[in-house]
């Protein structure tokens, strides 16, 4: 393997490319927890996401009415499961998931019923997000290719971290927001309608992923695959409890995701066999986890160390 | 007139919790509101604040009917709650919970100065001083209480409902919130107090409404009544008191000898406990809730892990063993929680009675359950202790909190075993299900058992206790014998207005 | 939430009335299930009442469809009996999938390996199966234990791991030889060592009658021994189990390790009795795991409801098939009637209003499935 500094700007661009639909997911989940939901129906709505602007695509030929369909449909998807768990009292973990077969099973039957084909749909129609090209950088050597073929989502999703940061901690209505998560009784006992701010929170994250399903389909490839997520929505969860539910956290184990897929991208086409290299996001995310537990472990002990002395 | 609650009833099926009940308020008064547990003050608060809805009667504010769909309609009216559970929001700062829902802003950010800068004025004008940036989790309870207040006052209340608001104080705190109330009221609020702590109320109502079985028995001012007339109107007969043989105390059955709990940060700690409880006595941990009762407990029962000390069960080294093996050495255990700890509320009645005892005949052989002796002997226990039930199949969720505090006793006390923990055995049930709870402790001790008995309530301690400790702050800071103390000296103890040496009363 | 059952005996009426209450909520959720089932039949151009017979008929209608059923409902019990003992004890599991994929696997390979009469080596082989599935859970719950992570991460983590595992196995180590078709990724076919069919001309195989059995020594093991009892009331409330002297860790690791053996079996009887190999995909395609978890909802963890559910979710899967090929329409309309099954089955369509009494609030058990409560 070629260690050179291109090769390294070819693997960081792809950790960026890798990082940015999962930072999107990982922001939805973060918000979620920040309102006490687990929202494990990220999945689904990524899937949604994903297909629907595919479909828009191809019906419509415009960019953005394709993006906008990938968040309404996120939205659709997590807005239902939202209401069930928020007002139906449907169990989250139970119903999200029913959600994340139920897209996979829709998308499937819509792709037979509305392309006639199944397992993948690509056209030549299709167009794809836009490549922005930043004046004067694409020259630069290693920069140059360090910020190639990035969508404006791939920047949006970078933007929305800092700007969900500044909404959770700076403004009142996300002040308001986080209150309802530390104690909802303490949020309703004033005045607060907390399934209300609930269910706006757990639709808004939708929308998070239907753009994160977005950047899948319409990104790096224009064309829709069944399992075209691969288990994204349940590595966010993962990356979400790694980043602490932060939003600039959460860019942080995004970041670590989207290098162990770079990783297994780049191992592709050397001797490891597919299976070993598909296999490494979902191993890595169990080993960050652990490493995480043991690393808070000792934390918690030096703190209580520090105590005594 | 400020306040007229006119005719309130209110029912939960078959239950009535208010039966055509009135009170009225007027300004800048303080009105207590007594009565046993059950006896409807709480669903009337919870009608006045929004909470709930009656079934019939009227509520009028300065002569207007009004109706509160919910506590922000009560909140709109000037109608504040401290309530007994407080209302805060943990890891945010004290400014940050007083201003909520009522922030200054700057555009769309949060002004943090200006929201400090009112907090402290506010506290300022009522001498309620706080530190608006102290971070809520890091404040005491007397304080969070304090900015419970605040957080009303800010709100614009001019009536003021506290919950029983001395339940986790320690009584320093107790005076101090006292004065709080009368100060209050001097400034020209009106407070509701709901309470069935006797001297409070004679210590600082203006009037006093006496509940019971959800009716109101009397209302008059505090001066024309006495502590007597109270407590006879609020039970409804003389309590007889209870007379209890000299103990006769026989060999050492629990040992705990420099018991050490080192916490996290922020929690509460255990130094060095030595206690001992031997064969034929009741020995009482007093204290205000909250100083490492709970903590202490726990250990024993092989519930938490603890970093130094010894336990000796009935002659067994039962130090950090698990829970099973510490109840097979002989502990029973009524615990605090009925629900968290004590029971699985959507499990059976026949499943609740059973725990611990499952892996021993007659309940089971090699791993294999007698299903008729197990509902016999949860039949047994439920006619035994006259809990009221429907069904051995019907869930714990659906007994009363009484009820289901009497299963858990009996379950424990049916053990037989030499020791038994009871803690807090008796709270939040009524007074017929209390003596009966009291007398089978002190039967138990007559046996020739020994029972620890923790509690927050000084008179249950006095009533049963041959032998008291007293804690505070995770230390047992004192040892007293039946009849040599007072309740004065004892709530001295329990603030930890006695540092020095511990007294030893077995020397 | 639901009832729990009782531990003894009590009046058939009293019964009878528990038992209706129990059906309302499996009943509304399949009514909506079958409801936007036929409303996607209807809106994709066919006729939803038809399709739907016809779905029915073609799941249940005749021995042969029936049979069928059974035979694709043997898997999907074993997987509800799994998730019904892990999920009912308090540790919701999603490895059925990957424990399965396991069982089948292990499985595939010993009987080809073993020799001997077809008895003995059926048993050998199930018997490996089950230690598969067994090991697979075992190292989920370890990491979970030890490092005191979310078991739901963990195993839906180690179950794609287990199917690249699989797919490895497959396509590199053991790969069939003799295949006529190259391009399929499937181990050697057992020759000696299938389980039998119960009828000739049927696909409906011995594996079915394991399943029976499994079923009543499940109900048997959840209701009247120790081991049921402990793992019920950790299920309902940990302290509180904890606080009886029952051993958490313990009941977990048990638990997790019965539930693990039960899908490898199910993993296992697949193999012997239905593919006669490892085929890759062959439990994550028909997604096995997944309708017993569904299975066992529906019926609410208790072992006999789980034998119907599972053969009623086949019949649809089943079904379905028969009206992909009569009528077009496609066969993901059953896992989407399955999925709004399963999106509705722990709504509460009535908020039962049962505050007896004002104070303190009903206590809620802590939510099987809810990870606030299990992270450290």
């Amino acid at each position: 393997m070629n260690l050179s500094p291109e090769y390294l700007a070819v693997l960081a661009n792809s950790t960026i490319r890798m990082t940015t639909p999962i930072l999107l997911v990982t922001l939805a989940a973060a918000l979620c927890t920040r309102v006490k939901l687990f929202n494990i129906a990220l999945e689904g709505a990524m899937i949604a996401g994903a297909f629907f602007s595919i479909v828009a695509n191809y019906y419509t030929g415009s960019v953005w009415l394709s993006v906008a369909a990938g968040a309404v449909s996120g939205m659709a998807v997590c807005g239902l499961v939202g209401f069930c768990v928020v007002h139906l009292k449907a169990s989250a973990v139970v119903a999200g998931l029913a959600a994340n077969t139920l897209m996979t099973a829709a998308t499937t039957y819509l792709l037979s019923i509305i392309f006639n084909t199944k397992g993948v749909f690509t056209h030549p129609s299709l167009v794809s997000l836009p490549k922005i090209t930043l004046p004067g950088v694409s020259r630069i050597p290693f920069i140059g290719t360090l910020f190639s073929g990035l969508t404006p989502l791939d920047y949006l999703a970078f933007g929305l971290a800092g700007l969900l940061y500044v909404f959770l901690y700076k403004t009142v209505p996300g002040f308001r927001l986080r209150a309802v998560g530390i104690n909802p009784e303490a949020a309703r006992s004033l005045g607060t309608p907390v399934e209300r701010w609930q269910l706006l929170t757990i639709t808004f994250s939708g929308l998070l992923c239907g753009l994160g399903g977005c950047l899948l389909s319409m990104g790096t490839v224009t064309l829709f695959i069944q399992n075209i997520t691969s288990g994204r929505g349940y590595i966010a969860l993962a990356a979400n409890t790694l980043g602490q539910s932060h939003p600039l956290g959460v860019l942080l184990s995004c970041g670590f995701f989207g290098f162990s897929q770079a990783v297994g991208n780049a191992l592709q086409n050397t001797a490891l066999k597919t299976q070993m290299t598909f296999s490494i996001p979902y191993a890595a995310t169990i080993i960050a986890l652990i490493a995480f537990h043991l690393y808070t472990q000792h934390k918690k002990k030096k703190a209580k160390e520090a105590l005594l002395h | 007139m400020l306040l007229r609650m006119h005719q309130i009833s209110k029912s939960y099926g078959p239950v009535t919790a208010n039966d055509q009940v009135s009170i009225e308020l007027h300004k800048g008064e303080i009105l207590a509101i007594v009565g046993e547990n059950g006896a409807g003050k709480s669903t009337l608060m919870k009608i006045l604040y929004g909470l709930e809805q009656p079934d019939s009667g009227t509520i009028c504010l300065n002569d207007r009917q009004v109706v509160f769909h919910r506590p922000s309609d009560a909140m709109a009216q000037g109608i504040g709650m401290v309530q007994q559970h407080f209302m805060l929001f943990g890891s945010m700062t004290v400014a940050e919970n007083v201003v909520y829902r009522k922030e200054t802003r700057k555009g769309l950010f949060m002004d943090h100065r200006r929201n400090q800068a009112l907090v402290r004025e506010l506290s300022q004008r009522y001498h309620l001083p706080v530190d608006p940036q102290a971070v809520v989790d890091d404040c005491p309870v007397g304080l969070q209480q304090r900015i419970e207040i605040l957080k009303i006052l800010y709100q614009d209340a001019h009536i003021i409902i506290f919950d029983e608001p001395s339940a986790v104080l320690t009584p320093l705190e107790v005076e101090d919130l006292l004065k709080t109330m009368d100060q209050l009221s001097r400034l020209g609020k009106s407070i509701i107090l709901i309470t069935h702590k006797l001297h409070e109320v004679m210590a600082v109502a203006h009037r006093v409404v006496v509940m019971r079985d959800g009716r109101v028995i009397s209302a008059s001012d505090t001066s024309e009544t006495s502590l007597e007339k109270m407590s006879y109107e609020m039970v409804g007969r003389q309590i007889p008191t209870r007379r209890m043989t000299p103990p006769a105390v026989g060999n050492p059955l629990l040992e705990v000898a420099g018991l050490s709990l080192k916490g996290e940060p922020g929690t509460i700690t255990l130094h060095d406990i030595h206690l001992q409880l031997r064969q034929g006595e009741i020995v009482g941990i007093a204290g205000v809730s909250g100083n490492g009762q709970s903590e202490l407990i726990r250990c024993l029962a092989g519930l938490q892990a603890y970093d130094a000390g010894q336990v000796m069960l009935n002659g067994t080294d039962v130090t950090r063993a698990s829970a099973g093996t510490i109840r097979e050495a002989g502990l029973a255990h009524i615990p605090e929680d009925r629900y968290a700890w004590g029971s699985a509320p959507a499990a059976t009645l026949a499943e609740n009675a059973l725990v611990g005892a499952e892996g021993r005949p007659p309940f089971s052989r090699r791993g294999i359950l007698n299903l008729r002796q197990v509902n016999a002997h949860a039949a047994h226990l439920i006619q035994g202790y006259g809990v009221k039930a429907a069904s051995l199949f019907q869930q714990m969720a659906s007994l009363s909190g009484g009820n289901a505090q009497k299963l858990i006793a009996a379950r424990e006390i049916a053990r037989k075993t030499p020791v038994l923990i009871a803690c807090e055995p008796t709270r939040g049930i009524d007074i017929g299900a209390m003596e009966y709870i009291h007398g089978q402790l002190i039967e138990k001790r007559d046996q020739g058992d020994g029972v620890l008995l923790v509690s927050s309530e000084l008179s249950e301690i006095m009533d049963l206790c041959d032998r008291i400790y007293v804690m505070f702050e995770g230390r047992l800071n004192g040892e007293f014998i039946r009849g040599e103390v007072d309740e004065k000296t004892l709530g001295l103890y329990m603030l930890g207005g006695n540092r020095h040496a511990p007294q030893t009363a077995l020397g | 939430m639901h009832h729990k059952q009782p531990l003894g005996n009590e009046s058939l009426r009293h019964w009878l009335r528990r038992f209706a209450g129990d059906l309302k909520q499996p009943a509304l959720a399949i009514f909506a299930g079958l409801v936007v089932g036929g409303m996607v039949i209807a809106l994709s151009g066919f006729h939803p009442l038809t399709a739907i017979g016809s779905m029915l008929k073609g799941g249940f209608g005749s021995a042969y469809y029936l049979t069928t059923t059974l035979t694709r409902a043997t898997p999907i019990i074993f997987a509800g009996l799994a998730a019904a003992l892990a999920w009912g004890s308090g540790y919701p599991s999603l490895g059925a999938s990957g424990q399965m994929i396991l069982g089948a696997l292990v499985c595939s390979q010993a009987a080809v390996r073993f020799t001997g009469p077809p008895l003995w080596v059926i048993t050998l082989s199930l018997l490996c199966g089950m230690l598969g599935g067994m090991l697979y859970s075992l190292l989920a719950a370890w990491i979970s234990d030890r490092f005191k992570l979310y078991l739901l991460i963990v195993t839906l983590m180690l179950n794609y791991i287990a199917d690249y595992i699989a797919s490895y196995t497959t396509t590199y180590l053991v790969k069939d030889p003799f295949g006529a078709d190259a391009s399929a990724i499937q181990t050697q076919r057992i020759e000696s060592g299938i389980l039998p069919r119960i009828f000739t001309g049927y696909t409906v195989h011995w594996g079915f009658v394991i399943a029976l059995i499994t079923v009543i020594a499940i109900l048997f093991i959840m209701k009247k021994t120790t081991f049921g009892y402990r793992a019920r009331m950790g299920g309902l409330n940990p302290r509180f189990a904890e606080y009886g002297g029952i051993n958490s860790r313990r009941m977990m690791y048990g638990v997790l390790l019965l539930s693990g053996a039960l899908a490898g079996l199910g993993g296992a009887c697949e193999v012997l009795g239905a593919r006669f190999r490892y085929v890759d995909g062959m439990i994550t395609s028909p997604g096995y795991a997944w309708s017993g978890i569904i299975a066992s909802l529906m019926a609410n963890n208790h072992p006999v409801g789980i034998f119907f559910s599972s053969i009623f979710l086949a019949g649809l899967t089943t079904g379905g098939g028969a009206i992909e090929r009569s009528m077009g329409v496609p066969s993901e309309v059953t896992t989407i009637i399955q999925s709004v099954i399963t999106l509705l089955i722990t709504a509460r369509f009535v908020v039962a209003v049962r505050k007896r009494h004002a104070s303190p609030a009903p206590y809620t058990p802590p939510e099987g499935g809810d990870l606030h409560e299990s992270q450290p």
